[in-house]
């Protein structure tokens, strides 16, 4: 079964009720056969999960982050996760961000989209169809 | 002084004996056979067993022609506990008729929510069919414990009131997690005998939705990520309707509820349930009969896990007698919406002895 995982998504937000309700959604747009989903409440083990998908050469198609976390936040995360691949697709969905913080990363071409929460599942797949159709 | 204490006490006594004029006692119990056969073929596909269901002992007594207790005990099987049964007082009621067919009721009650909730709850020889709606164990806040104001069989249309404020679903029997009491408002009305239309509303605010107590119908669904419960504030809405019709050949009921949870984390949750049983009485004593039962329980509830069933039940009544039935149901149980997280598709067949003593 491993064997026919070739992708990954990674999701990372401290509440896990958040994390829930991106399973039941993600699940309906990825083919969870060939792709491994992968949720985290704190961001280090996200990165540290992202080091192992790369050594195992599974394709990481896009991280979702929310911005304000413990120990570090989504800017930080993402900034971190780019420096290892940069040319991965990373989506912000917070409801508290830091604005300017999230400029800066817009402003360096870090971040692909950001959606706020309370967020609606149409809208969340109106981002992410096209990263996942891309890779199929 | 001692002697005017003493005649006293004595006047009282005989006062409440003699006034003690009447107790019924009831008991209710049920045995069940059940074969289950998951069609997705997860572990152990195939189930076959018998029940001993619930026991139900029902006591009324009437202190006087105002005055009533009703109270009501359960014993069941309970898988964990040290006897593999567990006891409940399901209800325990003081009542008093303060005016005609207005009441007051205070203590531990059925909360008047549709119809099946209100009229059968427990006793299952009273139930035209073997199980309740799918509902009662994730939307129906049960029971309730606290002040009830009622009134019965007002005007030519018999119509009927509920206004209860209680502890609500985060409580147990002997406290509350917050200093919000929950507020049900019921009505129906029963144009003949036969038929009784109703609907209601039902308010809860719960401060730690991961706070469950004994009257809601379920325990707080744990996140399938870490497994951690959902501990912020939660909003609780229940609208229901019903239409009940039991007449001499003709049974139907239709049960529907509209729940609405809200968090700050995942907005506005919406839920429902719609029960719809039809019965044909061929005979005095041979009732036919088919059940719709659907629930779907929305993504982004924190309080009831996702979830989408549909029930189809084909079943058949012997009536024995007023205490004394056997039921037996073949059904499918499947999702009916995109539920792509859990599956059902399984096939149950069920037979029910229930009497009542």
């Amino acid at each position: 079964m491993m064997d026919d995982l070739k992708y990954a998504v990674i999701c990372v937000d401290d509440d896990p009720h958040i994390l829930q309700m991106l399973s039941f959604q993600l699940e309906k747009i990825i083919d969870t056969k060939c792709t491994l989903l992968e949720y985290f409440t704190i961001p280090q083990d996200a990165i540290d999960n992202f080091d192992e998908l790369l050594q195992e050469q599974i394709d990481v198609i896009f991280i979702l982050v929310d911005f304000q976390m413990p120990g570090m936040n989504g800017a930080q995360l993402i900034r971190a996760i780019k420096l290892k691949k940069p040319d991965i697709a990373c989506i912000m969905l917070s409801g508290q961000a830091n604005t300017v913080q999230v400029a800066e990363l817009e402003q360096d071409g870090l971040l692909t989209c950001f959606v706020h929460k309370p967020w609606d599942e149409a809208t969340l797949f109106q981002v992410l169809n096209p990263i996942i159709t891309s890779k199929s | 002084m001692r002697h005017s204490f003493f005649i006293i006490f004595i006047f009282c006594c005989g006062y409440s004996f003699s006034q003690r004029e009447k107790v019924v006692v009831n008991g209710y119990g049920h045995m069940n056979y059940n074969y289950n056969n998951d069609l997705n073929k997860t572990a152990d596909p195939t189930l076959s067993y018998f029940e001993l269901g619930e026991h139900d002992l029902f006591v009324n007594s009437y202190f006087n022609d105002r005055i009533s207790f009703l109270g009501e005990f359960v014993v069941r099987y309970t898988k964990g506990t040290p006897t593999y049964f567990s006891a409940s007082i399901e209800r325990a009621r003081l009542k008093f008729d303060y005016y005609k067919n207005h009441s007051i009721i205070a203590g531990k009650i059925h909360t008047p929510i549709n119809y099946w909730n209100d009229v059968y709850h427990h006793g299952r020889v009273f139930f035209p069919s073997i199980d309740r709606p799918t509902a009662f164990s994730y939307l129906v806040p049960l029971h309730n414990l606290g002040l009830q104001f009622q009134g019965q069989n007002l005007g030519k249309w018999n119509f009927g009131y509920d206004v209860v404020i209680g502890n609500g679903i985060s409580a147990t029997d002997a406290s509350d997690d917050n200093l919000s009491p929950a507020t049900t408002v019921a009505f129906h009305i029963k144009p003949t005998d036969n038929w009784r239309i109703g609907a209601s509303y039902f308010y809860d605010y719960l401060s730690d939705a991961s706070v469950t107590g004994a009257h809601s119908g379920h325990s707080t669904a744990p996140s399938h990520i870490h497994g951690d419960k959902y501990k912020g504030n939660l909003n609780y809405h229940l609208i229901s309707q019903s239409i009940a019709y039991f007449g001499d050949k003709h049974e139907f009921l239709n049960e529907f509820s509209y729940n609405i949870t809200h968090t700050d984390t995942l907005g506005y949750a919406n839920n429902f349930s719609n029960y719809t049983y039809y019965g044909y009485r061929i005979k005095e004593k041979h009732v036919p009969y088919a059940i719709v039962d659907l629930l779907s329980i929305a993504e982004n509830d924190l309080f009831t896990y996702h979830y989408d069933i549909m029930r189809l039940w084909l079943g058949y009544r012997h009536e024995f007698s007023e205490t004394l039935n056997v039921k037996a149901q073949v059904g499918y149980s499947t999702n009916f919406l995109n539920s792509s997280h859990s599956s059902t598709n399984s096939i149950d067949f069920k037979v029910q002895f229930a009497y009542g003593f």
